[in-house]
């Protein structure tokens, strides 16, 4: 169906409407809200929070972004939100927090786990969470959600060189971390 | 172009994404420089490890979990299906518009070589030309400024619908 069409649809309140939309867009928003989270349990919370904001919102998108652009942002935004709270929260609690793939509720699909690269890519993917979040964000949503540097660039509201800049110093994070001694 | 400059466009160099003036001279700086050559080989090996990250996926059951919290009806009927028809909606013209092409094809095709041929005689007869391939040449020319000026209006008035909105 296309985007004009869905949106039409959901204007109009209908649910079956939207549940399409979640079928369509959930694997991509779980997916942005592990990386930029890092823990499962709170990730598929998190997801469907974000699907119920999307249902409230729906009265007031313009369509003026692609509808897709829109989901991006308000999942990044709810999920800066959740890291400042669970920041407050952590100086009082101490939370243990389980890699991703650990919950059973989710599946992954490696490309080679057993591949030479496999305990790098491992450590990497545990550090992705822990980066600065404007890092975080391009680099997830260019090398996961596979988005050109314009469409993140609209999605984090801030020109292209910019992208272009935090994906190059997410990656010199990640190079001084995974590869220390080999760091140019 | 300095090493430093290189090691910043390593990504699009990575990606093919840069000009191929550009592309050539990290190239040839490669052969030469090693400390270039070892950036290139970790923003390889860093390129490829995020690119094929774990792919998380939700469970069957997500959606219908998402409108128990919404406190939403689950809606009647298969989404399997909705996503089926969808995709038929969009595929049907595309398929209709091929069966048309192989069922008419021939006559279609004839059809409107006949039309190009007299409308190239009008042509050939109003511009006083008897020649078959200078009005073709014209005639073609003349289609392709169209075209081009049309691309052109199109590209403009698009952009500045979505600079203004």
């Amino acid at each position: 169906m296309a985007e004009d069409e869905l949106l039409q649809r959901l204007r109009q309140g209908e649910t079956r409407a939207f549940a399409q939309l979640v079928d369509n867009y959930k694997d991509m928003v779980i997916n942005l809200v592990a990386r930029m989270l890092g823990k499962s349990a709170e990730a598929e919370d998190m997801a469907q929070e974000v699907f119920l904001r999307i249902w409230k919102g729906l009265p007031k998108f313009r369509g003026e972004a692609k509808l897709s652009t829109w989901i991006y942002r308000i999942t990044i935004n709810l999920c800066i939100a959740q890291k400042k709270t669970a920041r407050a929260r952590a100086q009082f609690l101490p939370v243990d927090e389980p890699a991703i793939w650990s919950h059973p509720s989710m599946h992954t699909t490696a490309g080679n786990p057993y591949g030479e690269e496999a305990p790098l890519k491992a450590r990497m993917e545990q550090l992705i969470p822990q980066m600065p979040e404007k890092y975080r964000t391009a680099i997830t949503l260019y090398y996961l959600e596979n988005l050109s540097y314009l469409e993140i660039g609209e999605i984090m509201d801030v020109p292209m060189g910019t992208v272009k800049s935090y994906l190059f110093r997410a990656k010199a994070w990640l190079r001084e971390r995974l590869l220390p001694g080999e760091e140019k | 172009m300095t090493r430093e400059k290189a090691i910043e466009l390593l990504p699009e160099f990575i990606c093919g994404g840069l000009p191929p003036a550009q592309h050539k001279e990290i190239a040839a700086l490669l052969e030469m420089d090693t400390e270039l050559y070892q950036a290139f080989e970790q923003e390889k090996l860093l390129d490829g490890m995020l690119r094929t990250q774990s792919w998380v996926r939700a469970d069957s059951d997500f959606t219908n979990r998402v409108f128990e919290k919404a406190g939403l009806p689950l809606p009647n009927g298969d989404i399997a299906v909705d996503r089926v028809l969808g995709r038929l909606s969009t595929y049907a013209p595309i398929g209709t518009l091929i069966l048309v092409g192989v069922l008419y094809g021939r006559p279609i095709v004839t059809r409107l070589w006949g039309l190009w041929r007299d409308a190239l005689g009008w042509l050939g007869g109003t511009l006083g030309v008897e020649s078959l391939q200078t009005s073709t040449t014209f005639a073609v020319t003349a289609l392709t400024l169209v075209a081009i000026s049309a691309i052109v209006a199109f590209d403009f008035f698009v952009r500045r619908d979505h600079s203004s909105a």
